[in-house]
């Protein structure tokens, strides 16, 4: 021990935990790196057997082979032996034996600890970092086959770019659309690759694609475009542009194009339709009205059988104007491209507008009328023909039913939500049976049916836009007595979806 | 001033409604010219200046639109009333034309002669 000793001072500052015993393994000594380590005095431990470090985890034949070497005189290293410290944690060491010889024989064990806990526990953490990474690479590559399928499922054309506009990836339907081949694609620029065109057929500059306004102002862009294919053939698509943003940086941008030929071609026939109606048809039948008008200008020069013939032609061509006309309304809600123009409108404006306009048939058939109103009707936004075309159709129904000499009304008036029209007429009524089904397309009651002009559209037409304003209609009548319609239509309005709308965002 | 005819220009492809407007405006006390193309049209308007023009909207090669916006970009044409004439009484049309600044638009099945020359006499005053 003596020589030993004097080598304590140095032990003491050695920063290896180091522990000291006797022949028969008694703790002779424990350093302040060790106190540090494993929690122990010096003072609690003096004396001690050191398997007080053990925690039972060490494999038994480290011990074994341990006693063996240390037996037999030699040095001994243990590696990865895990001791537990006072409070029972746990820490892992690689140690070296140094036995002591004195006088020939083992005196005293000097065990060198390298704590190699953190060593451990990093190592642990990489093995597990590693786990993640590879768990996390296998999902990535399942969610990039299932991104796959899913980008090629997609009944669209959709291309996925970086913030360059350089492709990353295209899917089936691009190459079908485009007339491409992904694996010449990838790489090329969106901008060079394919040239836009606007229904005139005027070239899109780069700075007016939906794509440029993806990337540059981080907004979903779309619209309906045309692809320019071979310098001739334009195909409409109908593209969304949005932009893939991390971490508030816009990092690309993902295309989804839409082949719209097939709507495109419906909606240009029915506006062809509508210009053969509005136009084609309302042409000759101006031609004959205004030429009869002409003739009646000179009406001395005729006999009364000339005259009732002109009035005849004159009668029946206005009819086939209104029938055109109806057609040409009802064609238009049915293809939900009713013009509805939203603007500030007042009511009681709109009601004088159209009593004007009815003016003389009224007089005409001696009828008196009757309009009152609310103190407080206001301007509001809505849809002002709508009601104008409401109101025209259920006045001009009730002038046209009622015998000379009768009384029609109309009531404006409102509640807190909603503005309430009510007409009322003391002409022929409405069946019980047919009250129903008035408002059917071509319905018409059979007390009516022959004795008045119509085309049973009408109705159909009002109760159409009533439902599209998302208001209602009702209507109460008594055979012989009259009849009174009653709109409810609401303030707030439901924007309605007319093709007119949608061109104007587009 | 009052007493001075009015000169109103008619346009209008159309030759049997052409001949019935000019008819009827000529026996209502105008002095009236006509074309029928709007290329002719917006010649004879930048020449002769009418008071007040009827136009239609759809008309060989240049439609009726098209002819308005170049009219009002003249010194003397963005002042002229127009009022529009036609069957064709799409909304959109009609308020593209409402934008351009049109006094009025009429549907030619749905107006009487006679109330198209009342319409210009209340415009011309």
């Amino acid at each position: 021990m003596s020589h030993l000793l004097g080598y304590l001072s140095l032990f003491k500052i050695l920063p290896e935990p180091t522990v000291i015993t006797d022949a028969s393994l008694s703790i002779v000594y424990i350093n302040p790196a060790l106190e540090k380590l494993s929690g122990y005095k010096f003072s609690e431990v003096k004396g001690k057997n050191p398997n007080i470090f053990k925690s039972g985890k060490t494999p038994p034949r480290v011990y074994q082979a341990l006693h063996r070497a240390l037996i037999g005189g030699k040095s001994f290293t243990t590696k990865e032996m895990i001791n537990k410290r006072k409070d029972g944690s746990l820490y892992q060491i690689n140690s070296s034996y140094v036995p002591i010889k004195e006088a020939g024989k083992s005196a005293f064990y000097i065990q060198i600890q390298h704590d190699i806990t953190e060593q451990k526990k990093a190592e642990t953490e990489l093995a597990e970092h590693a786990a993640r990474l590879e768990a996390l690479n296998r999902s990535l590559k399942e969610e990039f086959v299932k991104g796959e399928a899913l980008l090629e499922s997609i009944g669209d054309g959709v291309i996925a770019m970086d913030k360059k506009g350089a492709i990353i990836a295209l899917n089936k339907k691009t190459e079908v659309i485009f007339g491409w081949k992904t694996k010449n694609m990838l790489g090329k620029s969106v901008f060079t690759e394919f040239k836009l065109a606007d229904e005139q057929g005027k070239i899109i500059p780069k700075d007016m694609r939906p794509i440029q306004l993806a990337l540059t102002t981080a907004q979903v862009g779309h619209g309906i475009y045309f692809l320019v294919k071979k310098g001739v053939e334009k195909i409409p698509l109908f593209i969304t542009s949005a932009p893939v943003i991390l971490d508030g940086i816009v990092v690309g941008a993902v295309n989804i194009y839409r082949n719209v030929s097939q709507q495109v071609a419906i909606d240009r026939a029915k506006d062809d339709f509508l210009y053969f109606a509005s136009h084609t048809l309302r042409t000759p039948l101006s031609a004959v009205a205004w030429s009869i008008e002409r003739l009646n200008e000179d009406g001395q020069n005729f006999s009364v059988e000339q005259k009732k013939s002109l009035n005849r032609i004159y009668d029946q061509t206005q009819k086939m104007i209104q029938l055109t006309n109806d057609l040409l309304d009802v064609t238009r809600m049915e293809f939900g491209i009713l013009s509805y123009k939203y603007e500030e409108a007042n009511p009681l404006m709109i009601a004088a507008d159209l009593i004007a306009d009815l003016k003389n048939r009224i007089k005409d058939k001696k009828i008196t009328f009757n309009f009152t109103s609310g103190k407080d009707i206001k301007t509001y936004k809505t849809y002002s023909n709508a009601i104008y075309i409401i109101l025209h159709n259920l006045l001009s129904n009730a002038v046209k039913f009622t015998p000379i000499g009768g009384k029609v009304s109309l009531k404006i008036s409102n509640t807190e939500k909603e503005l309430v029209l009510q007409v009322s007429d003391s002409g022929v009524g409405i069946p019980k049976t047919a009250q129903a089904r008035i408002f059917q397309k071509m319905y018409r009651a059979h007390n009516v049916r022959d004795k008045f002009e119509g085309s049973g559209l009408g109705l159909y037409i009002t109760s159409g836009i009533i439902n599209h304003m998302g208001g209602k209609i009702t209507v109460k009548s008594k055979l012989g007595q009259g009849t009174t319609f009653t709109v409810v239509l609401p303030f707030a309005l439901e924007i309605i979806q007319s093709r007119q709308a949608e061109s104007l965002q587009l | 001033m009052n007493k001075q005819i009015k000169k109103i220009l008619l346009i209008e492809d159309e030759v049997v409604l052409l001949e019935l407007l000019a008819g009827k405006f000529n026996d209502s006390g105008f002095a009236v010219t006509t074309a029928q193309s709007a290329e002719a049209g917006i010649k004879l308007a930048l020449r002769s200046h009418p008071d007040l023009i009827l136009l239609d909207l759809i008309l060989p090669k240049m439609d009726g639109l098209t002819m308005l916006k170049k009219l009002r970009k003249d010194k003397w044409g963005i002042g002229v009333p127009v009022i529009i004439l036609s069957n064709l009484n799409d909304q959109k049309k009609i308020s593209e034309a409402m934008k351009i600044g049109v006094y009025d638009f009429l549907v030619k099945s749905n107006v009487k002669l006679a109330e198209v020359v009342e319409q210009v006499r209340e415009v011309l005053g």
